[in-house]
């Protein structure tokens, strides 16, 4: 099957299972205007699956979905806005940066670059707090440390 | 225009010359830095004109306002992320520029569109305030529905790729504009989770569809030799691309004129001008498949729509006090705060501030104009930042502008979300701009439909309602114009790429 | 080298243990506030709230208020939900965060909605404004006073379309009241926020509407004012009468006061200072002179007086809404 044939699908089932949760909408005059998208959204993403189906067109040949790169830097994301609370904004965001970049750009890194790495975070979040906390007085998460 | 000369002079003190070239130069910055919203600028700086004199204030606060919106399509081009939903058109051609080392150019073009299209919007806001303002009186519920219909008859041609995904998408941003506690209809919806119980606000969401997928795309790209085209910064353009710039009458006029009228429309305008110029140029152009790729047109309509819509927009911000984008709602409370009541004796009661406020406005559009340009020429060091730590530095901007819009963790988790959802659209050819459009129509069309549903219901029934009226009628006719178009242009492109298929086919 | 080791670790335990300590000493209330107040506004910046929430506490930083600044908030959503859930299950409970609050709207929200929030979940510390509900009609609406009005509502019934704020705000709470008060069926209009509500009235969209007096007064020229929902006429409206003036029993359940609260749970000490030194700070004179200039009629109640004022609310509110929720 096509991939856009499936992206249809994907929609179509998507808007069958949001038509189901609207019977928890109390209030009746509140369910119209979404029920009617919903539809509009159910017809339209039927006939992106109908269109590839029944005219296919040749598919270009796509790159490798890079997993390895894109699902680590999501859990290095997740975790940072996991402790963003606890740690505190301007802390957590320090800890973010120089793990990215040692994490991600683990092939380069080499005593220089780790160090070219860990001064630019430490530059980066010392000019937002000067910027916003001092200067615009900004309210940012408070944690352990500022 | 004779008052508006008579207290020009007021706005050229040292002080105030000052204040306004600090609040431009602030303001682009500002702007420019991917996740934080002209919005918030403008929030920001609100308390600081408190111990200012009113005028003085004022001048500040009409600065920042003027330079963010410009400073946000600064970020558009060179990172693809726009500052503000205005921005999103500007990026559709601005970033292939930008990526094909003409971002210099991009900026250049940027910059001076502004400036052509922010004139034009003042000079029709100081000539013609008193008519335009009973103009943005007739606009009611009726009208404001099918205004938001014609919004989203324009969703199909936002992306480049198919006219069904884009439909799609932009369903989808109406279903999100749904999420929530509705204060209007005293009812919850869609609130699967308790963080969603104040809806999806359009900053997070703006944030979380473009900034979010391309901090990911960034670190797809991390470490690949890059064409080192990109770095050079473009010597001597200035001349030639304004010359160019200028001549691209049509672009210019249509973005113009199209930003000014839909600038007076009450509580819309600011967030889709740009959008909807966009979209009329591209009709309106011989080629319309060069859009999207980093046509200069593109960014020429956009931005001269963008900046022609602040000073139309004033109109029913000053004479009914509705504002027609969040930063416009902020610029309204500063005004407030000074004492300045929208109604329309304005113009009579404060004369001297308001002019001093106007004539600050117009001198904003040519300091951003001036600083924009000059910003522009060091671009190329934007562009050098390695994508890795421009992939950390966006991440921490984009948490950073989401949380500080309503201070409130919430809406990181929604914008990041909603962000990794749209990485994966736009993996399989969805683009963001139709889910904005449909993020902010969603409300405007329900809201008013349910209003006028009840007014009508009282009085004249709902069909005579939504399709009586000279000025629901023009609207409407605008709809199936713009539909018709879409089809038959569509159809025209179809025919036209299998006569050269065939023609292909037979020649192999 | 051993005691090295002992000493760095016993450097360590001795340095963790006085952070321990520093944070969990308790403030004294004779230093409190020793650093800035945040203070939760539940609306967006650049409305009525947030912007008399900016110019009443912009003196907190002298000496002879508190002398430390306080910093605006805002968290808005769902009408107000969102900031005062969070202040009630989020918010520190030390006195370094406030909120301000608008009866009769949150009062009316614990009625009727699960909120986290309700009477009992606050402490009052001060009132600094009240702005009552009126009743308003386009420039050139047939109807020049209340009777006129409820004349023609008895004789169609549901045909005048009544604009407000939102959904259980004052404007609401005064246009259930006219309804009940009369015996007329009024059809309400829910917009967002009192300026598009203002706006309707003005541009004749609906036939009447329920707004701030604040915006009413300085629509005055544009719009013509029936009515105060209020006990007495007020000095901004010297000219229009009260509904109890015309013989219609509408109280002043609906007046839309604005003040600050500090979470239930807030020690004593902090209550009792704050209690003592806002509503001075809200009768200084630079205050009320920019609150003049800014349209925003002034109200200072204390602490005791508000405590009172939220109990008759609740009271009467309960009543009103009662009716409404067995509707659902």
């Amino acid at each position: 099957m096509n991939r856009d044939a499936i992206v249809g699908l994907v929609c179509f089932v998507g808007s069958v299972a949001l038509y189901a949760t609207l019977g928890h909408i109390e209030e009746a005059r509140a369910a119209v205007f979404p029920r009617t998208i919903i539809i509009i959204m159910g017809i339209l993403s039927g006939l992106l699956c109908l269109q590839h189906l029944l005219f296919r067109k040749p598919e270009a040949k796509r790159a490798p979905f890079p997993f390895l790169k894109v699902g680590s830097l999501f859990v290095i994301i997740v975790i940072y806005l996991f402790v963003l609370e606890t740690l505190g904004f301007y802390l957590a965001s320090f800890l973010f940066f120089i793990t990215v970049t040692f994490v991600m750009g683990y092939k380069k890194l080499n005593t220089k670059q780790g160090l070219r790495w860990a001064l630019g975070s430490f530059i980066f979040t010392v000019v937002l707090y000067v910027l916003f906390s001092v200067l615009l007085e900004v309210q940012t998460p408070r944690g352990l440390l500022l | 225009m004779v008052d508006f000369l008579t207290y020009f002079p007021q706005a050229l003190t040292p002080i105030n010359l000052l204040v306004l070239v600090l609040g431009v130069i602030g303001g682009l910055f500002l702007g420019a830095t991917p996740g934080l919203s002209p919005t918030m600028a403008v929030a920001l700086l609100v308390p600081f004109t408190f111990h200012m004199e009113p005028a003085t204030g004022l001048v500040l606060l009409g600065a920042v306002y003027t330079a963010t919106v410009a400073g946000g399509a600064i970020s558009a081009i060179l990172i693809n992320i726009p500052g503000a939903p205005a921005n999103i058109a500007t990026l559709l051609d601005g970033h292939p520029m930008a990526k094909q080392g003409q971002a210099q150019k991009a900026l250049y073009y940027c910059f001076i569109s502004s400036l052509v299209g922010g004139i034009f919007g003042m000079i029709i806001m100081i000539l013609f305030t008193p008519p335009l303002a009973e103009v943005a009186m007739k606009f009611g519920p009726s009208e404001m529905f099918w205004i938001a219909i014609f919004g989203i008859t324009v969703m199909a041609g936002l992306t480049s790729g198919s006219v069904l995904k884009g439909l799609i998408g932009g369903m989808f941003g109406l279903l999100i504009s749904v999420i929530g506690f509705s204060p209007m209809l005293a009812t919850p919806r869609f609130v699967f989770h308790d963080v969603l119980t104040g809806g999806v606000a359009i900053v997070p969401a703006l944030i979380g569809l473009f900034a979010i997928p391309q901090v990911f795309s960034l670190m797809e790209t991390a470490f690949q030799d890059r064409d080192e085209v990109n770095f050079k910064p473009q010597k001597g353009i200035l001349w030639q691309t304004l010359r160019e710039n200028l001549g691209k009458v049509k672009a210019l006029s249509i973005g113009s004129v199209v930003g000014a009228l839909i600038g007076i429309i009450p509580g819309a305008g600011g967030q889709v001008a740009g959008l909807i110029a966009y979209d009329q140029v591209r009709k309106f152009s011989k080629n319309p498949r060069s859009f999207g790729t980093g046509n200069p047109e593109g960014v020429a309509a956009a931005e001269s729509a963008n900046n022609a819509m602040v000073g139309p927009s004033l109109i029913p911000l000053l004479t009914l006090s509705v504002p027609g984008s969040p930063t416009a709602a902020v610029l309204l409370g500063g005004l407030l705060i000074h004492g300045l009541f929208p109604g329309p004796d304005l113009f009579r009661s404060h004369a001297e501030v308001t002019y001093t406020f106007i004539a600050s406005l117009v001198l904003a559009q040519v300091a951003m104009c001036v600083f924009g340009l000059l910003m522009s020429r060091y671009s190329h060091t934007v562009m050098k930042v390695p994508d890795l730590e421009m992939a950390a530095a966006v991440t921490v901007l984009a948490v950073f502008g989401t949380y500080s819009v309503q201070n409130s963790f919430d809406d990181v988790v929604v914008m990041f979300s909603l962000g990794t959802l749209m990485y994966i659209g736009r993996k399989v050819g969805f683009s963001g701009a139709p889910v904005v459009l449909g993020i902010i129509l969603g409300g405007i069309a329900e809201n008013n439909f349910l209003k006028g549903k009840l007014i009508a219901d009282t009085d004249v029934g709902v069909f005579n309602y939504f399709f009586t009226g000279s000025l629901n009628l023009v609207i409407i006719v605008l709809c199936v114009g713009s539909i018709t178009y879409s089809v038959y242009s569509e159809a025209r492109q179809y025919r036209k790429e299998k006569a050269r298929i065939q023609a292909g086919e037979v020649g192999s | 080298m051993k005691s090295m080791k002992f000493f760095t670790r016993f450097a360590a335990v001795a340095l963790a243990a006085a952070l321990v300590l520093a944070c969990s000493m308790p403030a004294m209330a004779e230093d409190y506030p020793d650093k800035p107040i945040s203070m939760i506004v539940t609306y967006s910046p650049g409305g009525a709230t947030d912007f008399q929430a900016r110019i009443v506490t912009m003196m907190a930083g002298q000496d002879k208020y508190l002398g430390q600044p306080i910093v605006i908030i805002n968290k808005p959503g769902a009408g107000g939900q969102v900031g005062w859930n969070w202040f009630v299950q989020k918010g520190s409970k030390d006195g370094y965060t406030i909120a301000s609050y608008n009866v009769p709207h949150f009062i009316a929200q614990s009625i009727v909605y699960p909120t986290k929030y309700d009477i009992n979940a606050f402490e009052p510390v001060a009132n600094w404004g009240a702005d009552p509900a009126v009743l308003i009609v386009p420039k050139d609406s047939p109807f020049n006073n209340v009777k006129d009005f409820v004349a023609y509502a008895k004789k169609n019934p549901g045909k005048i379309t009544v604009s407000g704020a939102g959904m259980y705000v004052g404007h609401h709470i005064a246009t259930l009241q006219l309804m009940k008060a009369a015996g007329i069926k009024l059809t309400y209009i829910p917009e967002k926020g009192g300026v598009p509500a203002m706006q309707s009235v003005v541009s004749g969209k609906v036939k009447a509407g329920f707004n701030n007096l604040s915006d009413s007064f300085r629509n005055k020229d544009r719009i013509k004012i029936l009515a105060v929902a209020d006990l007495e006429r007020h000095d901004f409206l010297p000219d229009v009468p009260t509904f109890k003036e015309n013989g219609i029993d509408v109280d002043n359940s609906s007046v839309n006061y604005r003040g600050v609260i500090l979470p239930k749970g807030a020690p004593p000490a902090v209550i009792a200072k704050l209690a003592e030194a806002f509503p001075k700070m809200f009768n200084d004179k630079k205050t009320l002179k920019k609150m003049k200039a800014s349209g925003s009629p002034v109200k200072v109640m204390t602490r005791d007086q508000v405590i009172k004022m939220f109990k008759e609310r609740q009271a009467y509110l309960e009543g009103l809404l009662a009716e409404l929720k067995k509707k659902k």
